[in-house]
C-alpha cells in the first residue's frame, strides 16, 4: 500500500535537517540546500507511488538531494567530494541512530544563542548571508586567515558547548531517577 | 607540530566551504573522511552547525547567558549592526505564509495533491506577499492608495522600486517568486493570475500552479509568456523592447494579439522589439573584456545619448534629459540595460579606459551599475569615477581616463557583495553643464601584464 501524501510530507519535514545538511555538504550553500529540499519534497510527492514505508522515503530523499546538490556544485564549478566519501556521508545521514538528534539539535541552538555578538555576526555573514571568507574579511576589516581561524575556533567551541550541555542534561536526568 | 585531528579538520572544513582548498588539502580532507569514522562524525557536526547558523539573526536573544566568549580578535570587538540579509531565498519565503516552516511547506506541497473535493476550501489565500524589501519600494492598490510593503499584495496592486539598490521579491502561494530589481514596476491583474511587467528588470521563478489554480501569465508591452512547468527567467521591459532570458525550463512567448512568437528554452535570450523584430541569442558568460563600438548603431533600448562625429570618426555624445535619480536635467550618456547578458565582468583589478574630449573642463562621472554573477539576484551596486573631464588643446585634445575597478568604490551605492561584478549599464555624466563631451573609446579589460598601472 502506498503512503499518503501527507505522510510523505510529514516524514520529510521531520527529516528536513538531515536532507538539507547532506545537500549543504555538497553545495556549501545553505540556501541552495533549502531550495533542494523543497525540490525533493515536490519530487517525492510526484513519485509517491514507489514508497512503501517512511524509511524508504528518507533514503530516497537523501539520494535525490545528493544528486541535485552534485548538479548544483557542477554548475558552480565547485570541487566535489568523491563518490566513495559521499556514500559514507550519506550512510551516516541515513543511519537511524543519527536521528536521536533532537536533543543535540536543541543543545546546538542553545549554544548558538550564547555566542558573543562578534561570533554571531561572523556566523551570520558566513552562513546566513553566504559570504566567502574573503568577503567577510573585507566587511570586518580582518585578514582572510584571521577569519578562517576564528571560524574554526567558533565551530570547535560550539561542539564543546553541545557536549557539555548534553553531559549536564544526562547527569540531571540521572539524578531525577527515583531510587 | 601538527594540530590535533579535530582542529585540523575544522581548519580544512572552513576552507572547503569556500572551495578554497589547495589540491593537497583537498586530498587530505578526502583521505580523512574516507578512512576515519570520527572525522566523518565531526564533519557531519560542522555541516549541522553551518545549517543551524544560517538561521541566525545578528541580534542576541535577551535571555542568552554569556558563556564562552569567542571573539574575532584578541581585543573586544564592538558588534556591527547589519541591515537586512543581502540574499533573498526561500528560507525566508516560507515564513511569509504563516504557521512556520512545517505548515508552509506542507500546505504548498499538499495543495497540489488534495482531491478536488468541492466541500473543501482552497488551501491558500491567492494574495501575493512582498519580501526582501530594500531601498525605495512602494505598493499601491488598484485605487491608487498606498499599501504597506509588509502586508499582502492584493490583485490589482502595483509594486515599484526606485533608485540604486532598491529591490523586492513578490511571493505567490504556489512558490512562484518574482524579484524586482532597481527602477522596476509590476502590476498584478485583478484575477491574480497575470503579472504585467511595467518597466525594468525582474527575475521570475515561476512554479506550476496549485491544484485548481491557473498558471501565472507574465506579460510585457510586447509579449505574453506562459509555461506549464516551472521556469526561471529574467525579463527586461525596455522603452521599445522586451528581453526574455530563460535560465531553466522553457516558456512560450506570444504577441499581445495572441500570435505565437516561439518557445524560449534554458540558455536562450529572445528580444522582441515594439516593431515586432525578433532576435534570439544564446546566453553566454559575461566576458571580462569589453569595447564599445561607436561604428555600430546603438542597441534597441539605448536610453540616452547618440552617435555623433568628431571629424570623420564616430563618437558617443550626451543628451540633455531628466535624470529621475538626481531629480533634474542632466547631460548624460546612458546605455541600454543588459541585465541578463551583462556588458562586462569586473574584478577589482579590471582596467577601465575611456578616451574622450571636452570643449571645457568640468566635473563628471563614469558610472557602472553592477549586479552579482547570479542573474536571479536583485542585488545591485554602483561603481563610479567622480572627477574632472579635462579640456586639452592641440595634440592633447583627446584625454584618457584609465582606472581600476577597485578604485571606483568610493560612493554610497558601492556594491555590498564581493567581485566579480557584472556591469549591466554604464553612464557618462557631466551633470547640468554641457561640456561638449565626446567619447571615442570605452574599454574594460582584465589586468594587463606589463605596461601602465593606473591609479
Amino acid at each position: 500500500m502506498t503512503l499518503e501524501p501527507d505522510t510523505i510530507v510529514q516524514v520529510l519535514l521531520r527529516e528536513r535537517l538531515r536532507v538539507t545538511a547532506l545537500a549543504a555538504t555538497v553545495t556549501r550553500d545553505v540556501h541552495a540546500a533549502d531550495d533542494i529540499f523543497q525540490q525533493v519534497v515536490m519530487a517525492a510527492l510526484e513519485s509517491r507511488a514507489q514508497f512503501r514505508d517512511p524509511d524508504h522515503v528518507l533514503a530516497w530523499a537523501l539520494r535525490a538531494a545528493r544528486h541535485r546538490a552534485v548538479d548544483f556544485a557542477r554548475s558552480r564549478r565547485l570541487r566535489s567530494l568523491p563518490d566513495d566519501v559521499l556514500d559514507l556521508l550519506e550512510a551516516r545521514w541515513a543511519d537511524p541512530a543519527e536521528g536521536a538528534a533532537s536533543d543535540r539539535g536543541e543543545a546546538l541552538h542553545r549554544c548558538l544563542g550564547r555566542l558573543t555578538n562578534s561570533a554571531r555576526e561572523l556566523l551570520h555573514l558566513r552562513y546566513a548571508e553566504g559570504l566567502t571568507a574573503v568577503a567577510v574579511a573585507e566587511r570586518l576589516r580582518r585578514t582572510v586567515d584571521a577569519v578562517y581561524q576564528t571560524l574554526s575556533r567558533v565551530h570547535r567551541a560550539l561542539r564543546a558547548c553541545v557536549e557539555r550541555e548534553l553531559s549536564e542534561r544526562e547527569t540531571s536526568t540521572t539524578r531525577e531517577v527515583p531510587s | 607540530m601538527n594540530p590535533p585531528p579535530d582542529v585540523r579538520l575544522a581548519e580544512l572544513f572552513v576552507r572547503y566551504w569556500d572551495d578554497a582548498l589547495t589540491p593537497v588539502e583537498a586530498r587530505e580532507l578526502e583521505q580523512r573522511l574516507a578512512t576515519d569514522h570520527a572525522a566523518r562524525a565531526w564533519f557531519q557536526t560542522l555541516v549541522l552547525q553551518a545549517v543551524a547558523a544560517a538561521d541566525l539573526s545578528t541580534a542576541r536573544p535577551e535571555s542568552a547567558r554569556c558563556a564562552e566568549a569567542v571573539p574575532l580578535s584578541s581585543e573586544p570587538a564592538a558588534p556591527e549592526l547589519l541591515g537586512r540579509p543581502h540574499r533573498w531565498n526561500r528560507r525566508r519565503v516560507l515564513g511569509f505564509f504563516g504557521g512556520g516552516l512545517a505548515a508552509s511547506v506542507a500546505a504548498v506541497a499538499l495543495g497540489r495533491w488534495m482531491s478536488s473535493d468541492p466541500a473543501r476550501p482552497a488551501p491558500l489565500d491567492r494574495h501575493a506577499r512582498l519580501g526582501s524589501v530594500r531601498g525605495d519600494v512602494t505598493v499601491r492598490a488598484a485605487d491608487g492608495n498606498a499599501l504597506p510593503t509588509d502586508g499582502p499584495v492584493p490583485p490589482g496592486s502595483t509594486v515599484a522600486t526606485a533608485g540604486p539598490g532598491a529591490s523586492a521579491v513578490l511571493f505567490y502561494p504556489n512558490g512562484t517568486n518574482v524579484a524586482l530589481t532597481e527602477d522596476s514596476a509590476v502590476t498584478l491583474d485583478l484575477t491574480g493570475d497575470r503579472l504585467q511587467i511595467d518597466r525594468g528588470v525582474v527575475a521570475a521563478d515561476v512554479r506550476p500552479p496549485l491544484v485548481g489554480g491557473a498558471p501565472l501569465v507574465v506579460a510585457t508591452t510586447e509579449t505574453v509568456l506562459t509555461g506549464d512547468a516551472g521556469v526561471v527567467m529574467t525579463l527586461y521591459q525596455a522603452a521599445r523592447a522586451t528581453e526574455v532570458g530563460v535560465q531553466r525550463g522553457s516558456v512560450n512567448v506570444s504577441a499581445p494579439t495572441g500570435r505565437p512568437l516561439g518557445e524560449v528554452r534554458g540558455g536562450e535570450l529572445l528580444t522582441v522589439g515594439s516593431d515586432g523584430n525578433l532576435e534570439r541569442h544564446a546566453i553566454r558568460d559575461t566576458p571580462d573584456v569589453y569595447a564599445f563600438d561607436p561604428t555600430r548603431p546603438l542597441a534597441a533600448g539605448w536610453a540616452v545619448g547618440r552617435i555623433g562625429a568628431a571629424g570623420k570618426a564616430p563618437v558617443l555624445v550626451p543628451e540633455f534629459w531628466f535624470d529621475p535619480y538626481h531629480g533634474r536635467q542632466m547631460y548624460q550618456i546612458r546605455s541600454d540595460k543588459q541585465w541578463t547578458r551583462g556588458f562586462f565582468r569586473l574584478t577589482r583589478d579590471s582596467v577601465v579606459r575611456v578616451r574622450y574630449r571636452v570643449d571645457r573642463s568640468g566635473p563628471g562621472q563614469v558610472c557602472f551599475c553592477v549586479r552579482t554573477p547570479d542573474v536571479r539576484s536583485p542585488d545591485t551596486g554602483m561603481l563610479e569615477w567622480n572627477d574632472t573631464y579635462v579640456a586639452g588643446t592641440g595634440a592633447d585634445e583627446w584625454q584618457t581616463i584609465e582606472v581600476r575597478a577597485g578604485k571606483m568604490l568610493a560612493n554610497k551605492h558601492a556594491p555590498k557583495f564581493s567581485n566579480p561584478w557584472i556591469g549591466f549599464l554604464f553612464i557618462f555624466n557631466t551633470y547640468d553643464t554641457n561640456l561638449g563631451l565626446q567619447v571615442a573609446e570605452f574599454r574594460v579589460s582584465p589586468p594587463g601584464p606589463a605596461g601602465r598601472s593606473p591609479g
